[in-house]
């Protein structure tokens, strides 16, 4: 698309100088119209009497008569003041006379008989204005400075006006520093907005793109005193191109931003004259409380209504025009584009449409559509495809359109979507210079919808073919010869129908031996004889491959289909040793993992621990950000214990521990203190067998072992007893704040795994206070991940919402991507709900299964929202969401429990306080595991039974419950006793429990 | 009349506060054009009582002139508030907030006042609330702005009282209340209702909506410094909702570099590492 033309920008300046003329001359007629008195000194009376005659006249617009009353008083002799107010009188008469010669007389006659009076910018200002339209340019620019050294509102017009002389003559930068103190203290009022303007154009003109942006913004920020809002349009464009032919994109558009669709602007300015004709009748109607007021407030109104004409012409102008908004929006769509932000494409080209321009309608429809696509939202992209085909089916874009609708269902995985359209696009005898493209494309998608994982549909591979075979018959030298060759032996290999695929791939290579895709098609060629069994063959291709393709991408999956063929050969040797040279090769995760657990089997079946504690060793190095990087530090340590280094696996894991424990991001550096923390717990063994030559060591095994056989047996001692293990000595040869550091991260991690080392020597109450401690003393943003979790966890527990939110927080903003962020959202969901704010809660539990695919945490996560629903009020979601927990079996247990005595609390709430009572009872009855929610249903069944009147059941639960030991000792045991003692005198001698299971006294709940 | 005239030129330097509830202003204007020079004011009700020197005793007369008789007050410009327009324009709403916290809250009796720079300053300090997300007290400082029914404050009036109910999670009503305001033209009303759209839609998930009413302030109101962080930060938000995870951490960079001072930048920063480093 070419740039569409923008609006020429005409006589701006001069617009300005004008406009100050007529604020200059208006000042000059209210001040002659200031009561004489004030600052005269007229001869007598009668002088004074003629001088307001003269005034009158001048109102009047009879200049004439002005005149001759001025040239009477003058007559008369006046002094001082006085006669200074009659010269500039007479000026200004003459000048409204157009009688320029005889103004300029006496203006300069006021100039030099009050060289500081108090006209002389006023006259200054008028004799520039005469010798500009006598053609005295130079002189007008020296008088105009002469004005402009003084100060107040006059000298900065003249400054203003001097700056346009100046720049018009070409002399751009004494123009700026000219205006450059107009703007200095900010743009507040109608003076300095015009010298902004001025300036900013000036700079423009200068190159000075920066200052001038500087500028517009401000004047942005000042619309509101702006009358030529098209001043600001084409300001704004013409530095706005000026920053884009530079390359400088940002800048480029904020300019753009200034300028408003043409309503906006036409509005604005019908606004902003009728606020002006509204000051005008305001002024007017204050006339009647003060009618003296009547000169003020007449040349206030004159220069209000010079303004209002001034801006009305403006308008008139304006709405002559094209919207200027329209060529700069374009504009800015475009490099919105090139910047690849297509939202804001979007944006600008739905304002466009908004802007209802029917010219821009199609690029408009078409680009949306085509920014979607880029986005990858099939749905929005093809909608507005849509709209652009049945708006403009032979519009320009036509053909691109039905190309990129398909494209865009290829691109979402919408294989059978894109076939259909490919499909009936190619069926309609597609002409375009796309229809090559399209025919590939659809084969291309039949040949997705086979090999989609998600979906296999075989058949379509014969339609891939059929497809592919027609591209060739239609374009065989065409740009997708070659890869339709080899997608047609893929699809026979795909099929399993391997003869027709090994004599396709054999074809495509002798076509193309030098092809895009040989490599791959002799590696299927190796697979082609594995799926016949044929190992030796396989191997001999394999060998074969890395001679023609050595180097090449493929050659670690050849190494590992070799290894296949071996290991299906039972010769474990030679297996490893290609999967060991596939996994020196190989860059995929998968592919790794593939040969390094297989190598690892191989290597198992010889019993060769020393290699595989080297393989594991050399990969955990070589890749420390693997996913198998863990396992691997395992498997070397688990060699190490294998071969009685029981002291070197350890040192090893502390080894790979030390080198990440300050790396936060690092989430296996918990999972190897874990394993360390486990290794340490329990006394080490020897070797089940010593090695050959090994020195005697102590323990039962080892008297075992040097028991020969030809010895006569001898009654064995009994072992000496070993002293009581340490495990935390043991623990802390390997890791202590001596070698982890005392950084705060690896402090928290010595914490956490001294913590793990407490649970697995079965010391609970150690481990909690150690766990305690982590929460309490350090930071949330020096946390690692796993961290972060359990402190959240433990500060929610200990009902420390504030500090439970930091860490949950912290975790999901600085993991995004963690596999603990279900936590982190359910954390935040329960700390809302402690807050209650259960609405706030739902949000969090819905983002914790959306966002996160809660697993871990869903029960807990279904039963909080199920409470936040019950918070809301909302009982029949949240009676829904709590039967959901109570009646999921894998959930069964503490949840469980937590759910029924919910529902009961929602039975309650409901006023259906028998259902309430059976809840309860289920937990009472079903969940005895967990004492302080068994309590908590007993109470609550009690007092269901005595709100419903029936005091000796509430009783006999509150009994049953004290009878049973394990409960009566519990923190709400003794608000039980109380609530007994309350209670109406039961009789004592009734049995303390109620027969067999509490329920059968149960109410009939309210259906 | 006479002695008005020659008033006009003994201005006082700048503004004093003179103590609580009293002022001191360059000059009054009556609607029946009388100017009353360097006086001080205070307020009575719906009367302005201001003290005026008179020149020819010196001795100094207190009266009381109704609020709907005055047609100006020219007050001297805060100097605090073109620090905070510099301040605004780098999107520090934390200095902001520092500025103008002070005025807002101690000239708010004369703020009705034409020629009052209370609506300035309350102008910018409710698009620097809104910004840090204090939307309670936005929605709060945007209500007294609009009681003033002074020019230029009636669309950012309406568009803050919607934050009101953002900040109670009634994104229902803030839909609804946006639909009433323009979506561009410059005004810092539509710009202020487009963030609490984009945040309401957040809400409710609704990412593409979320992203687009973000996005309008940053392409349709550039110059609008204080609410571009937000809006952005909404926005990588939103691509987040999206599951674009290349915008988004492209987005909180730009929040980084271009927008360093913004209360939004150090968890941008640290955002935009984490997706990094996660990719």
């Amino acid at each position: 698309m070419s740039r569409p033309p923008l609006i020429k920008a005409r006589g701006q300046t001069v617009v300005a100088v004008s406009r100050m003329c007529t604020v200059a001359l208006a000042a000059a007629l209210f001040a002659i119209s200031l009561p004489v008195s004030s600052r005269a000194e007229l001869p007598d009376n009668s002088a004074e009497q003629t001088f307001k005659a003269g005034i009158a006249s001048f109102q009047q617009g009879n200049y004439d008569e002005a005149a001759k009353r001025f040239q009477e008083v003058l007559g008369a002799g006046p002094s001082g003041d006085a006669l200074e107010t009659v010269l500039f009188a007479l000026a200004t008469t003459y000048f409204s006379q157009k009688n320029l010669p005889k103004a300029e007389e006496y203006y300069n006659r006021c100039l030099k008989e009050y060289p500081n009076g108090a006209n002389r910018n006023k006259a200054l200002i008028a004799i520039s204005q005469i010798q500009m339209q006598t053609g005295r340019k130079a002189d007008a620019e020296k008088t105009l400075k002469q004005a402009s050294e003084g100060t107040g509102d006059l000298a900065a017009q003249a400054r203003l006006a001097r700056s346009g002389m100046l720049s018009e003559s070409g002399n751009q930068a004494e123009a700026a520093e000219a205006l450059k103190p107009l703007v200095a203290g900010g743009i507040k009022d109608d003076l300095s907005v015009q010298a902004a303007m001025a300036l900013a154009e000036i700079e423009s003109k200068q190159g000075h793109l920066d200052e001038a942006l500087k500028l517009l913004d401000q004047l942005q920020a000042a619309a509101s005193l702006i009358d030529n809002p098209l001043q600001l349009d084409i300001l704004a464009v013409r530095i706005g191109d000026g920053l884009l032919s530079k390359g400088e994109r940002r800048k480029a558009l904020r300019m753009y931003a200034i300028v408003r669709p043409k309503e906006v602007v036409t509005n604005l300015q019908k606004e902003r004259i009728a606020a002006l004709e509204k000051r005008i009748a305001d002024n007017r109607a204050s006339l009647q409380n003060n009618p003296k007021a009547f000169m003020e407030v007449n040349a206030a109104n004159a220069r209000i209504q010079a303004e209002i004409g001034d801006l009305k012409k403006v308008l008139d102008q304006f709405e002559k025009l094209p919207d200027t908004a329209v060529p700069v929006r374009i504009r800015q769509a475009k490099a919105y584009d090139e910047m690849d932000q297509k939202w804001e494409t979007i944006l600008i080209w739905e304002s466009l449409l908004e802007m209802g321009d029917p010219k821009v309608r199609e690029d408009a429809l078409f680009s949306i559509g085509a920014a979607y696509g880029s986005l990858g939202r099939g749905g929005d992209a093809e909608a507005f495809l849509d709209r652009y085909l049945a708006e403009f089916p032979n519009g320009k874009y036509a053909a691109q359109a039905e190309y990129l609708k398909g494209a865009v269902a290829l691109e979402a995985g919408d294989f059978s979507k894109a076939e259909s359209l490919f499909g009936s696009r190619v069926e309609k005898g597609n002409s375009s210079n796309l229809a090559e493209d399209m025919l590939f494309l659809l084969a291309n998608s039949e040949f997705a919808q086979g090999a989609n994982p998600a979906n296999p549909n075989p058949a379509k591979y014969k339609e891939a073919i059929e497809d592919y075979q027609k591209y060739l018959a239609k374009f065989p030298q065409g740009k997708f010869a070659e890869e339709s060759f080899y997608r047609i032996a893929l699809c026979h290999f795909q099929l399993g129908d391997y003869a027709k695929a090994l004599d396709a791939l054999r074809t495509y290579a002798k076509k193309y031996p030098k092809g895009s895709f040989t490599g791959d098609a002799d590696y299927r060629i190796a697979l082609c004889y594995q799926a016949a069994n044929k190992y030796d063959e396989v191997v001999k291709q394999c060998d074969e491959w890395t001679k023609n393709h050595e180097g090449e991408q493929m050659q670690a999956e050849v190494l590992a289909l070799r290894g296949d063929a071996y290991a299906a050969k039972e010769m474990p040797a030679e297996a490893a040793d290609s999967y060991r040279r596939s996994l020196n090769r190989a860059e995929t995760a998968e592919l790794l993992k593939y040969s390094l657990m297989e190598a690892n089997k191989q290597y198992q079946k010889l019993d060769r621990w020393d290699d595989i504690a080297a393989m594991f060793s050399d990969f955990a190095e070589r890749h420390p950000d693997h996913p198998a990087a863990v396992a691997a530090v395992y498997w070397v340590s688990k060699a190490r214990i294998k071969q009685g280094r029981a002291e070197e696996a350890k040192a090893y894991l502390a080894k790979n521990i030390l080198l990440n424990i300050n790396d936060r991001r690092k989430d296996a550096v918990e999972q190897l203190l874990s394993q360390l923390a486990q290794t340490c717990s329990k006394r080490p063994r020897p070797p089940l067998v010593p090695k050959a030559g090994a020195p005697a060591t102590h323990g039962p095994l080892e008297t075992h072992a040097s028991a020969t056989a030809d010895q006569s047996p001898t009654p064995r001692p009994s072992p000496t007893p070993l002293p009581p293990y340490d495990a935390e000595g043991d623990f802390s040869k390997y890791l202590s704040e001596k070698n982890a550091g005392s950084t705060p991260l690896a402090m928290a991690r010595l914490r956490y795994a001294m913590a793990q080392l407490a649970g697995f020597t079965k010391k609970p109450e150690k481990q909690k206070e150690l766990m305690i401690s982590l929460y309490k003393e350090f930071p949330a943003d020096q946390l690692s991940a796993l961290l972060l979790a359990e402190c959240g966890d433990i500060a929610l527990e200990k009902g420390e919402n504030d500090k439970a939110e930091a860490f949950y927080k912290e975790l999901l903003t600085s993991f995004p991507k963690s596999d603990l962020l279900e936590y982190a959202y359910y954390g935040m969901g329960a700390v809302a709900l402690a807050r209650n704010q259960p609405a706030e809660a739902v949000r969090w539990f819905d983002d914790a299964v959306e966002k996160a695919a809660a697993e871990a945490k869903l029960a807990d996560i279904t039963y909080g929202k199920g409470k936040a629903l019950l918070a809301m009020g909302k009982m029949d979601e949240a009676k829904k969401t709590f039967e959901e927990v109570a009646g999921n079996k894998e959930w069964r247990g503490e949840i469980t429990a937590k759910a029924l005595l919910s529902l009961g609390d929602l039975e309650e709430k409901r006023g259906n306080t028998a259902a309430a009572i059976q809840y309860y009872q289920r937990v009472f009855v079903a969940y005895q595991r967990y004492p302080a929610l068994v309590v908590t249903a007993y109470l609550k069944a009690a007092d269901g039974f005595t709100k419903l009147g029936e005091s000796s059941k509430a009783a006999a639960h509150l009994r049953e419950m004290l009878s049973k030991p394990r409960l009566a000792q519990t923190p709400l045991a003794e608000e039980a006793r109380k609530k007994l003692e309350s209670l109406p005198a039961a009789p004592a001698e009734q049995p303390a429990a109620p027969q067999g299971t509490p329920s059968q006294g149960a109410p009939t709940p309210t259906p | 009349m006479n002695s008005t005239w020659k008033m006009k030129f003994t201005l006082l330097p700048g503004i004093m506060v003179l103590g609580a509830g009293l002022l001191c202003a360059e000059e009054v204007t009556t609607t029946e054009g009388t100017v009353y020079p360097n006086t001080t004011l205070r307020r009575s009700g719906s009367t302005i009582m201001i003290r005026v020197t008179m020149p020819d005793t010196s001795g100094t007369v207190e009266m009381g002139l109704p609020i709907a008789r005055i047609a100006k007050v020219a007050f001297p410009e805060p100097p605090e508030l073109a620090k905070a327009i510099t301040a605004a324009s780098k999107g520090n709403a934390k200095e902001v907030l520092a500025l103008t916290g002070d005025y807002v809250a101690k000239q708010g009796e004369f703020k009705d006042l034409p020629g009052s720079w209370w609506p300035e300053m309350a102008k910018i300090r409710l698009l620097a609330l809104a910004a840090s997300g204090q939307d309670t007290e936005a929605a709060n400082l945007a209500r007294e702005l609009g009681s003033l029914n002074a020019p230029g404050t009636e669309s950012l009036s309406r568009s803050g009282t919607l934050l009101a109910p953002l900040a109670s999670g009634e994104s229902e009503a803030v839909i609804l209340g946006v639909k009433g305001l323009p979506k561009t033209g410059g005004d810092q009303g539509a710009a202020l209702g487009q963030l609490a759209l984009g945040r309401a839609l957040l809400l409710k998930k609704d990412y593409p909506g979320a992203m687009r009413a973000f996005l309008t302030v940053k392409v349709f109101h550039p110059s609008l410094g204080l609410l571009q962080p937000a809006a952005l930060m909404g926005a990588s938000e939103a691509y987040l909702g999206l599951k674009d995870e290349k915008r988004a951490a492209q987005t909180f960079e730009e929040i980084t570099t271009v927008w360093p001072d913004s209360p939004q930048a150090p968890e941008a920063k640290k955002r935009a590492e984490a997706l990094t480093s996660a990719r």
